[in-house]
């Protein structure tokens, strides 16, 4: 039995418009050339046949477009049916999300590349917009970084083209002129007025965007926990690993003190020297995907000599692996020490995307809980600093959860008791500590009536008295560095400025330690990554507190804040630093003085508004009602009607006002009509065709979106008020 | 504010979707498309506002034409500023819906468009107004603005009288050939006692005194009168059924007013009067709602057609309108009357043939030209193709001669096919 396949009639035509068609398929190809040139998106055969097969599809189906092939059609279905075969059988054998991701990238670009081959119309060529901006989304979820532009620029100009383009009605949709002609006087019909408008839109465009962009609040969504990496072919766990800290960038110690390096932080390390000196490069050290900043904290250390720190209990515990065989997981006790009760807490997945090798401690925020790494014998020390058997590699992935404390002040305020024996080792202080260290702490502190009061206190005088200085000279030997640093110098290093506070707090009984880590980096407002360099290495101190636990410090920048203002749910901030950052680099200072008398002048012009506001507003209304009022004048002066019934009824009017039917001001319509109905010498026709076009002008005008009258009926309309124009004008 | 097209839905569910997205994975990047799409759809929607400042339209288009015929009308759009307005569109309704897509118009420019429209309809098309649009740049919205049309001398308004389809229709067989068709051939009338007007010459013997032209005689010396042309004889009366319509373009009505139109040009044009008659005009209507029109001159071809032109729906059915005749004096003189009705199922074989058959016993012939309506027409109140047969059958009976005018066929053809039973 034959059977005989029927195609039905196409309800629109091909696409014949070689621009539109080029700019879709250029468009499609910047995409899959997005996606193949992220690492570890696709095949690399895969990536070479989509880069070579799109445009070749694209030009066969433009010479194909006005037949409708039903074997090329079956062809590319069984062809789309063996690339979901190849995803299915892929994806079922994923262990993680991740894992998915390669399958899915090549099955998208298969899609692409088979639909290339057969889109004969502009609903096609649509689809394959829409496609190619799955492809950029996918490959911008995979970018980390701002070179993305190179993808995202043109394929926002092929996709402005083709927004134009393609808002353009096909020839079936408008009559073919028989002739056109253009008449430009003193000028020829350049290119100039066109290229500017385009110009004109795309800039428009991207302003608009710029300000959705910057308007776009990042909400708290439902964060996918699920490590966005794959953790498969784990490393295997090092046989002489104890849970000591490894750090292979830090330069030999020549005279005993281990100082910083280009690209090692003495930090990361068993001890922590505030005699160390010297620079850190400001190359970048790993990328952080968070939700909002924070201190990436590594190892804390709490028995202070007079020019080092250690850590005192150097005891670790194994991570326990969890049940969803991925992650491992701090035990609960351990979290439970070293982070504060809280009033509410936030949870925050960090991932972090190394680029520079690290020490193997891993960094996160607060108290981490959990943590899904590509090795496994994760150690923890009773602090809660994590160390891995692997270093950690440039290119390594992995994952966090924390906790992060939000505290109230009262509730801090209002924290008091005895410290506990255990935290004995947090108020240790250094036998030749001289005691005017802690004179100061004392006359620092004397109005504070609290613990917390006794903290800020600190805090305040190291952030007005002291300055954060790397130019510092080498401590002389033999002082204790917290008191030069506090009484000879104060200026020093983050590792001072910690340490001076963690002591003075010590001597006033209050338990304190010096944490090294990371400070949050800069967020990429493109990436929405914190981009943290080997200059962000730094040092701060968590202070504990009766009844509620370790709480953060940083006397040298501050906290970030964990459940920050409602202006830090807005890229504004960040955009706004990184363009200052930008023009403070660029900008000559003559420049820069200026600018900045001018945002002088301008906030005080709106402080003086914003206390005058009422009569702002006022203003801002009368100007707005006068300028309404005044148009509403020329529009009615103008008296051009706006639609066809409403040009009807108009000239209805205008030709029966020399039989002495003139509309009154208030008269309505159907008033009009009376008068007109009721006048016995007028004809019947005219009468008739006065209620026609009354009728349509009402319905036009009141009717409900049913009610209203056709084109058609309107051109009726039109033609009954001519009729009685020419009726009218014979008698 | 411009019109928001479908574009604009999807471009915010895209930017929703992503904006899903890009909180939930945290990335970056898919905020950035996120702002992209709501970017262009901020800009593609507050960029038309201005887009069709300073533009006017003007309009060429001829005085009169047929309904059918292919008018060529010139549209002149021109931009007064210095800005170019981009993506212009002009929908003009003028005898016929016309979207021509314009492009770009820069500052100072005069784009002239030339389409050739075929006017559906019959009756005066007002050319005051055409609307135009711009949707660009990215399409997302539309703004539209009517604007008055200019005709070619900076009038307002230019109209245009579409008159019926005239088919040139051979000898009809109805017709029998007329005294005065040697003259019907040449151009020149016939000089007579009609009632129009042919010029002045001098004083004959045996001309009425009342004629004497007195200006003109002033003017010469000798005695001028003025000259008329010869009254022919009113012979055939052609009375058309308007009482209903149904459709937009190339309806009953209008191929009723076409073989009207026809068959008087026709007659005319071989020497013979005629007597239009159609009801409801409003131009001399007497008690039952009929009017007569005397068009036994010549000249009279361009009133005839202006009167179909303008023939609109309404009056008394046809079956009323041929009783009122039989009762009346309209036909006084008349030899042929043709009936051109549509098959209403008013005219059906029970009402219509009764009255024909009175008029066929008060005239020497009644001619019947049914137009017979297709299914599409008019599902409701069309006469089906049964009762279209029976209707003929029914006529023929009556005494009329019929020439059915079936859809497709042409209106020659269909006049030359009837029977006389």
């Amino acid at each position: 039995m034959m059977v005989k396949f029927r195609i039905k009639g196409r309800a629109t035509p091909a696409e014949d418009s070689i621009a539109l068609r080029v700019v879709v398929a250029v468009a499609v190809e910047v995409a899959i050339v997005a996606v193949v040139s992220q690492p570890q998106a696709v095949a690399p055969l895969t990536a070479i046949a989509a880069v070579i097969l799109a445009p070749a599809g694209y030009l066969f189906s433009y010479r194909r477009r006005s037949r409708s092939s039903v074997p090329l059609k079956v062809l590319l279905s069984f062809a789309l049916l063996a690339a979901l075969g190849q995803f299915m059988g892929s994806a079922s054998s994923a262990v993680s999300v991740d894992q998915t991701r390669l399958p899915l990238a090549t099955l998208f670009l298969w899609v692409q590349v088979l639909h290339a081959f057969d889109v004969p119309r502009r609903r096609d060529l649509a689809f394959s917009m829409v496609s190619s901006l799955i492809l950029m989304a996918e490959a911008a979820s995979l970018s980390l970084s701002s070179s993305f532009l190179v993808f995202l620029v043109p394929w926002m100009a092929l996709s402005g083209a083709w927004l134009s383009l393609s808002a353009r009605p096909r020839p079936d949709q408008v009559v073919t002129p028989v002739a056109i002609r253009r008449t430009m006087p003193g000028a020829g019909r350049g290119l100039r007025a066109p290229m500017v408008s385009a110009l004109t839109s795309s800039v428009v465009a991207v302003l608009a965007a710029s300000l959705v962009f910057l308007a776009m609040p990042r909400l708290p969504g439902t964060f996918v926990r699920t490590p966005p990496f794959s953790l498969a072919g784990r490393a295997a766990q090092l046989s002489s690993f104890d849970g000591g800290v490894q750090n292979p960038g830090l330069a030999d110690p020549g005279d005993g003190v281990v100082d910083f390096s280009a690209d090692g932080y003495p930090g990361f390390s068993d001890v922590l020297d505030l005699r160390a000196r010297g620079r850190l490069s400001d190359e970048l050290v790993f990328r952080v995907r968070a939700p909002h900043a924070a201190l990436w904290r590594a190892e804390v250390f709490d028995t202070y000599d007079g020019s080092t720190w250690t850590m005192g209990d150097e005891t670790t515990v194994d991570l326990r692996a969890t049940t969803d065989g991925v992650s491992m997981q701090v035990p609960f006790p351990i979290v439970k020490r070293n982070m504060a009760v809280p009033d509410a807490e936030v949870r925050m997945t960090q991932t972090f995307y190394l680029e520079e090798p690290q020490p193997n401690v891993l960094f996160g925020a607060s108290a981490v809980t959990q943590v899904y790494f590509p090795a496994g014998g994760l150690k923890v020390d009773r602090a809660g600093s994590i160390r891995s058997p692997i270093l950690l590699d440039e290119g390594l992935v992995y994952s966090v959860d924390s906790i992060l404390p939000v505290l109230d002040t009262e509730r801090l305020e209002a924290a008091s008791g005895e410290v506990p024996g255990r935290l004995a080792p947090y108020l240790q202080l250094p036998e030749g500590l001289p005691d005017r260290v802690g004179a100061l702490a004392n006359s620092i502190t004397t109005s504070a009536g609290s613990t917390h009061a006794q903290v800020l206190a600190v805090q305040s005088w190291l952030r007005a008295n002291t300055r954060y200085n790397l130019d510092i000279p080498r401590d002389p030997e033999g002082v204790d560095a917290v008191d030069h640093f506090l009484f000879e110098t104060r200026e020093g290093f983050c590792e001072q400025i910690a340490s001076s506070m963690a002591i003075m707090l010590r001597t006033l009984g209050i338990p304190t330690r010096v944490v090294t880590g990371y400070g949050p980096g800069e967020r990429n407002p493109f990436t929405g990554y914190f981009e943290v360099k080997q200059s962000d290495a730094h040092a701060w101190l968590e202070v504990w507190y009766p009844g509620v636990g370790w709480v953060q410090y940083d006397p040298t920048f501050g906290v970030p804040q964990v459940a920050s203002g409602f202006g830090s749910r807005f890229m504004a901030g960040p955009v706004f630093a990184a363009v200052g950052r930008f023009f403070a680099q660029v900008v000559p200072e003559p420049v820069k003085r200026a600018i900045g008398t001018m945002v002088r002048t301008v906030g005080s012009v709106g402080r003086l508004a914003l206390s005058a506001w009422p009569w702002v507003v006022a203003l801002a209304v009368l100007g707005a009602t006068v300028a309404w009022v005044g148009r509403r004048r020329r529009s009615d002066r103008r008296h051009e009607p706006d639609t066809i019934g409403e040009a009807a009824f108009v000239e209805l009017v205008q030709a029966l006002a020399p039989l002495g039917h003139v509309r009154g001001p208030s008269e309505t319509a159907a008033e009009f009509l009376q008068g007109v109905e009721a006048d016995e010498a007028l004809d019947d026709d005219v009468v008739g065709a006065s209620e026609l076009v009354v009728r349509t002008y009402e319905r036009e005008r009141f009717g409900s979106p049913r009610a209203k009258p056709t084109e058609a009926e309107a051109l009726r309309a039109r033609a009954a008020a001519a009729q009685v124009r020419h009726l009218v004008g014979r008698h | 504010m411009p019109r928001l097209r479908k574009r604009a839905a999807s471009l915010l569910a895209g930017a929703i979707l992503l904006f899903f997205l890009a909180t939930n994975v945290q990335s970056g990047w898919l905020y950035v498309f996120s702002a992209l799409l709501l970017g262009a759809l901020l800009a593609g929607w507050l960029m038309p506002i201005g887009g069709l400042r300073g533009l006017d339209v003007t309009r060429h288009a001829p005085e009169r034409v047929h309904q059918g015929d292919g008018t060529p009308v010139d549209l002149v759009v021109s931009n007064h500023t210095r800005g170019t307005r981009r993506g212009v569109r002009v929908r003009d309704p003028h005898l016929e819906v016309a979207d021509i897509w314009l492009g770009t118009i820069r500052g100072g420019e005069q784009v002239t468009v030339t389409t050739l429209r075929t006017p559906p309809r019959r009756g005066v098309h007002a050319g005051d107004l055409a609307a135009l649009g711009s949707n660009a740049p990215f399409g997302v919205a539309e703004r539209r603005r009517t604007v008055a049309v200019d005709g070619p001398d900076g009038s307002r308004g230019p109209s245009t009288l579409v008159l019926p389809t005239l088919v040139p229709l051979g000898p009809l067989p109805f017709i029998e050939p007329s005294a005065t068709t040697n003259h019907a051939i040449h151009s020149a009338p016939r000089r007579g006692h009609g009632p129009e007007y042919l010029g002045i010459r001098e004083y004959r013997s045996g001309d009425s005194m009342r004629h004497v032209h007195w200006p003109s005689t002033a003017r010469t010396g000798s005695v001028m009168v003025r000259e008329f042309e010869q009254e022919q004889t009113r012979r055939l009366a052609v009375v058309v059924d308007a009482a209903r319509d149904d459709g937009q373009a190339w309806t009953p009505l209008d191929r009723v007013c076409c073989a009207a139109a026809s068959v008087c040009s026709t007659v005319l044009a071989q020497g013979n009067g005629a007597l239009l008659i159609t009801p409801g005009d409003g131009h001399g209507t007497d008690a039952e709602g009929l009017s007569g029109l005397d068009v036994s001159y010549r000249g009279a071809q361009d009133e005839i057609l202006e009167r179909l032109a303008l023939l609109e729906p309404g009056g008394p059915s046809f079956p009323d309108v041929v009783n009122s005749l039989v009762a009346g004096p309209e036909l006084r003189g008349v030899e042929t009357a043709v009936l051109i009705f549509p098959t209403w199922r008013q005219n059906g074989a029970e009402a219509l043939p009764p009255a024909v058959q009175q008029l066929a016993e008060r005239i020497l012939r009644v001619v019947a030209v049914p137009v017979v309506l297709a299914r599409e027409d008019s599902k409701h109140h069309a006469l089906e193709a049964a009762d279209v047969a029976g209707l003929e059958q029914r006529l023929r009976a009556a005494g009329a001669v019929v020439y059915p005018w079936m859809p497709g066929h042409e209106l020659e053809a269909a006049l030359a096919s009837g029977r006389v039973t």
